[in-house]
């Protein structure tokens, strides 16, 4: 059985928040272009209409949060040298439907679960992510929406009294 | 302001500025009582409430170190604040009262491996304290307050229920201003109700209880401060509170009496950590009742992907309820009943929460249709089980040295046939008004931490009486959802802030009396 690092989930959002922009402020020059984590990304979080500069950005976002642990440059080796296992050659040039099988075989690695979950939410907090599905966040700015549409429903059929 | 000397032995130490404490407080100062509140979280004002999910989690989440076992999350069993106000800062206003054979489980339900026992008091005797509790919090439908408006989510469900017949459709029953009350604005509809209201329109004890209690002169409130032990005199009195300011340092603060409203979980940890000579087991422990019974609702979740948009986002995000499947009916293949309620999500909840450990098309699919997405959230009777429940960790410390919380909870075999019927009713629900997917999911982590110091009749099954006075301390009471003796179907807040009024014209009878 694989054990789940407790740093792994009590690593809140707004923790790993922080030390991305403290890690991103000393960071010099940006990830090269072989690598594997945005391409990754957008094997597990596919959201229509949002632009692959979203995916850098949310890979060194959590590229940045996971160095924290000692072993991430390890388990990251381990991760695309599983991936490229499980793709029988470079995972990267591989076609997408042999990445997501690839992906789908190494699910169960602590690399995975790993990348998954702290990668999860700096994705689905993205504004620009919020944008392609329609979210628009904070309200209270413009009011809420006591007069803007809260009540807007036009399709129900008309409720029995 | 008013402060107190730590030797000042004519105060009442709260502990927890919640739903309990905060209430408690407040209304022993009103009542002429002096009272020091002790809150391990920091004081908020509404310049540090935004609308921002992350950035709130920061400020108002309970992250210190705990355990959890059984069907728990195992790093983040239980979801509650570390601020002053409490979990009243992420409550989302459903404030219903507990019906009359919810007190009484052990004469109603005939359920085998149970640890149920009914309430020391009935409904009737709460019912005046509820009054109180529903006009001191402003709850819709009561004290000439109008039911909330239903935004689009509540309207949906409220469609879909009354398709099926549901006659207990409501947006009564919250405690958000559907008006202007009590110098606190009308819900705008913003929306983050989970992330602390930004105008104050739901009720929170962080801008009532207890600015309210600085009023009177007789109140000091000590963020940042957390209770460590409560120390016993050599008469079995609660005689102090050892805490630990924001610096660590140490300090002790005398105490007339002592109540503790930390949450279920943090409550029965303190009693744990103040064993003694007088009581080895722990503090009120003589009877091994404290940490026992933990209650947390049997919950599902359930989100339908409508034919139009919903925008589920907008407006209150527990805007009504469904109380018709809340009778006991043995008919359904399982004893309690369960409350519908209206529940908004994210786009990060519903990744994380609705479709926890999904990804790539399946999840990309899902929230692609975000906006057409309405949910509900249902809560049901959780039969009291003597194995659920908070223990102290063998060798994990905290910061301060002290063992830390493991939180085990298993279902009961009432849990499945509820649950089930739950999600056939949802899918129901939803599918009556055109749903064309409807996905049901389950929660693993607690937000109803209720039951871990029980009141009881026979002092042998729990730990304090129908007041919440503890069985073997006379000045030491548990003045939060701790104190339940079983959960019932709705959810928890209402019954706790009722309870704290009762407790706190008890305090003050005894006082009268010379009693404490
Ligand atoms: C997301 C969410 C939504 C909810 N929605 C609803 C709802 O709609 N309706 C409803 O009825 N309930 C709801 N609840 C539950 C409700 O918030 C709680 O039941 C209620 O606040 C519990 O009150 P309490 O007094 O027991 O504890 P709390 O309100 O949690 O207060 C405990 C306080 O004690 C402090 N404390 C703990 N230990 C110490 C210590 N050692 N020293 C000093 N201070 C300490 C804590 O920091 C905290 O401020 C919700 C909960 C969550 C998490």
């Amino acid at each position: 059985m694989l054990l789940v690092d407790r740093r792994e989930v009590l690593m809140t959002a707004a923790a790993a928040a922080a030390i991305a922009t403290i890690a991103g402020c000393s960071r010099s020059g940006s990830r090269t272009r072989d690598d594997a984590l945005a391409p990754f990304l957008m094997i597990l979080f596919p959201q229509p209409g949002v632009d692959p500069s979203v995916y850098n950005d949310v890979a060194r976002r959590t590229n940045a949060a996971l160095q924290r642990r000692g072993d991430w440059a390890t388990l990251k080796a381990e991760g695309v040298a599983a991936l490229d296992g499980a793709a029988g050659g470079k995972w990267l040039r591989a076609s997408r439907q042999l990445r997501i099988s690839a992906a789908t075989m190494i699910a169960d690695t602590s690399f995975f679960r790993t990348v998954y979950q702290t990668a999860l939410v700096e994705f689905y907090s993205d504004p620009r992510v919020w944008a392609a599905v329609g979210y628009p966040g904070a309200s209270a700015q413009n009011g809420g929406y006591l007069h803007n549409g809260f009540d807007d429903i036009d399709w129900l059929p008309e409720a029995a009294p | 302001m008013k402060t107190f000397d730590q030797t000042d032995d004519s105060v009442v130490v709260v502990i927890g500025s919640g739903a309990g404490g905060g209430v408690l407080a407040n209304e022993l100062a009103q009542a002429g009582v002096n009272v020091v509140c002790l809150e391990a979280g920091r004081r908020l004002t509404f310049g540090d409430i935004v609308n921002d999910e992350k950035i709130m989690d920061e400020r108002l989440t309970w992250h210190d170190r705990r355990f959890g076992e059984g069907i728990l999350n195992p790093y983040f069993p239980a979801w509650m604040c570390k601020t002053v106000g409490g979990t009243t800062m992420h409550w989302t206003g459903t404030a219903v009262r507990l019906q009359a054979h919810e007190f009484a489980p052990k004469t109603h339900y005939a359920l085998a491996d149970t640890n149920a026992i009914d309430w020391p008091l009935t409904r009737a005797d709460l019912d005046p304290y509820y009054d109180l509790a529903e006009r001191k919090m402003g709850v819709s439908g009561t004290n000439g307050l109008p039911p909330l408006p239903m935004n689009n989510n509540m309207k949906v469900l409220a469609a879909g229920a009354r398709a099926l017949g549901y006659k207990r459709v409501t947006s009564t029953g919250v405690a958000i201003n559907s008006a202007t009350y009590d110098g606190r604005p009308q819900c705008q509809q913003i929306g983050f109700c989970k992330s602390g209201c930004v105008i104050g329109a739901k009720w929170s004890t962080l801008y009532t209880e207890v600015p309210k209690a600085e009023e009177t002169s007789r109140f000091e409130l000590r963020p940042s401060s957390m209770a460590l032990k409560i120390e016993v005199d050599k008469a079995n009195n609660a005689s102090a509170v050892v805490y630990a300011d924001a610096e660590g340092r140490i300090h002790r603060q005398r105490a007339r009496a002592v109540c503790v409203a930390g949450n279920a979980i943090e409550t029965p940890r303190i009693l744990l950590n103040s064993a003694s000579a007088l009581h080895p087991d722990g503090l009120a422990n003589g009877a091994g009742q404290v940490g026992r019974n933990y209650l947390k609702h049997v919950v599902i979740g359930a989100l339908g992907f409508m034919p139009g948009d919903v925008h589920f986002y907008r407006g209150a995000q527990q805007g009504g309820h469904i109380a018709d499947e809340q009778r006991h009916d043995e008919a359904r293949g399982f004893a309690g009943g369960y409350q519908i309620e209206s529940a908004a999500f994210s786009p990060l909840a519903v990744a994380r929460i609705a479709f926890a450990g999904a990804w790539g098309e399946d999840l990309a699919a899902a929230l692609k249709d975000y906006n057409r997405i309405a949910a509900t959230f249902i809560t049901g009777e959780d039969p009291a089980q003597s194995g659920n429940g908070v223990r102290l960790h063998p060798d994990e410390k905290d910061e301060y040295g002290l063992p830390v919380p493991i939180v085990r909870y298993e279902d009961h075999a009432n849990a499945e046939p509820m649950r089930a019927h739950a999600e056939r009713q949802a899918r129901a629900i939803f599918e009556a008004v055109g749903a064309a997917r409807v996905v049901p999911f389950r929660v693993n982590m607690a937000t109803h931490n209720l039951g871990t110091c029980r009141m009881s009749a026979d002092p042998r099954d729990g730990v304090c009486d129908s007041f919440g006075r503890a069985h073997e301390v006379g000045n030491l009471f548990i003045s939060d959802g701790s104190a339940f003796s079983s959960s019932g179907s709705s959810n928890p807040t209402l019954t706790i802030v009722a309870l704290a009024i009762r407790q706190a014209a008890h305090i003050r009878e005894l006082m009268a009396k010379g009693d404490l």
